[in-house]
């Protein structure tokens, strides 16, 4: 793991420098929706912290209100197409 | 000869115009093995944003948007999408009007937020945390968001030249614009790619096509209120359907399954705004101005799939 990292970050960081280090994987593929990692590496290249975010916002909770109720199930199919 | 390169994005989708494709089945085979895939996210492939970045521009020569432009990544990647790609598809009603998702533009972004994630029966935040463009975790890991925008279609955004509408667009739709694509036999850049007709014009139910007339509506009924006579039109009966100015690339699927058309395909040739046209349309096809009271939730409606697209766009709130 750690190994693949370094390997990773070289390619995107050639620079090196000292200090924390970033990495976005961006976006994560092979699925529906926008997600987003980001991780953290320490001065020795480790793992210190990683985050998945999804990046998405849609507010189907909010633009439904008023629908009649039988339009409602063929509507929020598209929260997710998949 | 090399082949073909394809790019395929999806912004502000949900999936379905991916899956569509899939649905190709064999006639999938028969395309996939003329191209070369060389982006699809983030459903199909693994390459990420910074790899179609680092592509030359012009390199690639079709590229397929589905989903609209909802948000600064979403703008961005379009943006890309259209430096790379020599040939740019709106895929999709999203995409190419707005699409279900458009109704987001019947509300502030303030509004959306605070009904998903604080004024929501099943939501429990009480210290009202939303989502930020920047959060700094812990007092080091700093993250960020994209920034949230109105919706709006591909073409608001970047030069399209193509539109294909549907939601998702029929498989069988598809198979024929991908193998137009392939063969070089398409129409002028701008147009949509469509064999032209309205959903009434395939739908076996049209009186006109067993040569009947067709006749006003005397009532207007939700589908809740009743069952569509078998064979007969649905518009006919009350059940507003919205076939006479939607593209049916689809082959009429709704009607064909008792359900009243709500315009995915998009507009029939000629039309730019879907919802203006949609209200003409049936305007002209009731029996009297009162039945035009009882039409429940118009906007909902006539601007399900075009709102972002249409001379309206938005709702402004003063």
């Amino acid at each position: 793991m750690k190994n693949g990292l370094d390997r990773y970050n070289k390619k995107n960081n050639p620079e090196g420098g000292k200090g924390m280090k970033k990495i976005e994987i961006n976006p994560m593929t092979r699925l529906e929706g926008h997600g987003k990692i980001t991780i953290f590496l320490d001065e020795q290249g480790n793992v210190e912290n990683a985050f998945m975010q999804v990046v998405e916002f849609m507010g189907y909770e909010k633009f439904l209100i008023g629908m009649p109720i039988e339009e409602v199930p063929r509507t929020v199919t598209t929260i997710c197409g998949v | 000869m090399s082949k073909p390169k394809l790019a395929y994005y999806l912004a502000g989708g949900c999936g379905g115009c991916d899956i569509a494709v899939v649905d190709l089945a064999e006639t999938l085979v028969d395309v996939a093995l003329q191209l070369d895939i060389v982006f699809w996210a983030p459903t199909v492939a693994d390459a990420k944003y910074k790899d179609l970045e680092a592509m030359p521009d012009g390199s690639i020569d079709v590229g397929l948007v589905s989903g609209n432009v909802r948000n600064s990544e979403h703008e961005h990647i379009v943006k890309v999408m259209r430096q790379k790609c020599k040939v740019l598809i709106a895929f999709g009603i999203c995409a190419a009007c707005g699409g279900i998702k458009g109704l987001v533009n019947l509300h502030t972004t303030e509004q959306l937020l605070d009904k998903a994630y604080i004024n929501t029966f099943s939501t429990d935040n009480p210290e009202k945390v939303l989502p930020q463009t920047t959060v700094v975790v812990d007092g080091k890991y700093e993250l960020t968001l994209p920034t949230l925008m109105d919706a709006r279609p591909l073409d608001q955004v970047v030069k399209v030249d193509y539109y294909i509408g549907g939601c998702p667009p029929y498989h069988e739709h598809i198979g024929k614009a991908f193998m137009a694509l392939l063969s070089g036999q398409l129409p002028p850049s701008g147009s949509w790619i469509t064999m032209g007709k309205a959903v009434c014009e395939v739908c076996d139910r049209n009186p006109v096509l067993q040569g009947k007339s067709k006749k006003f509506a005397t009532t207007v009924k939700r589908t809740i209120e009743g069952t569509p006579t078998e064979g007969a039109c649905i518009l006919e009966e009350g059940y507003l359907c919205l076939g006479p100015v939607t593209q049916g690339d689809c082959g009429a699927k709704c009607p064909s399954a008792n359900v009243p058309c709500r315009g995915c395909g998009g507009p029939i040739p000629g039309v730019k705004d879907f919802g203006l046209r949609a209200i003409s349309a049936i305007a002209s096809m009731l029996d009297n101005e009162e039945l035009v009271e009882q039409i429940p939730d118009p906007v909902h409606l006539f601007y399900r799939y075009a709102l972002p697209s249409s001379f309206l766009g938005k709702r402004i709130n003063r």
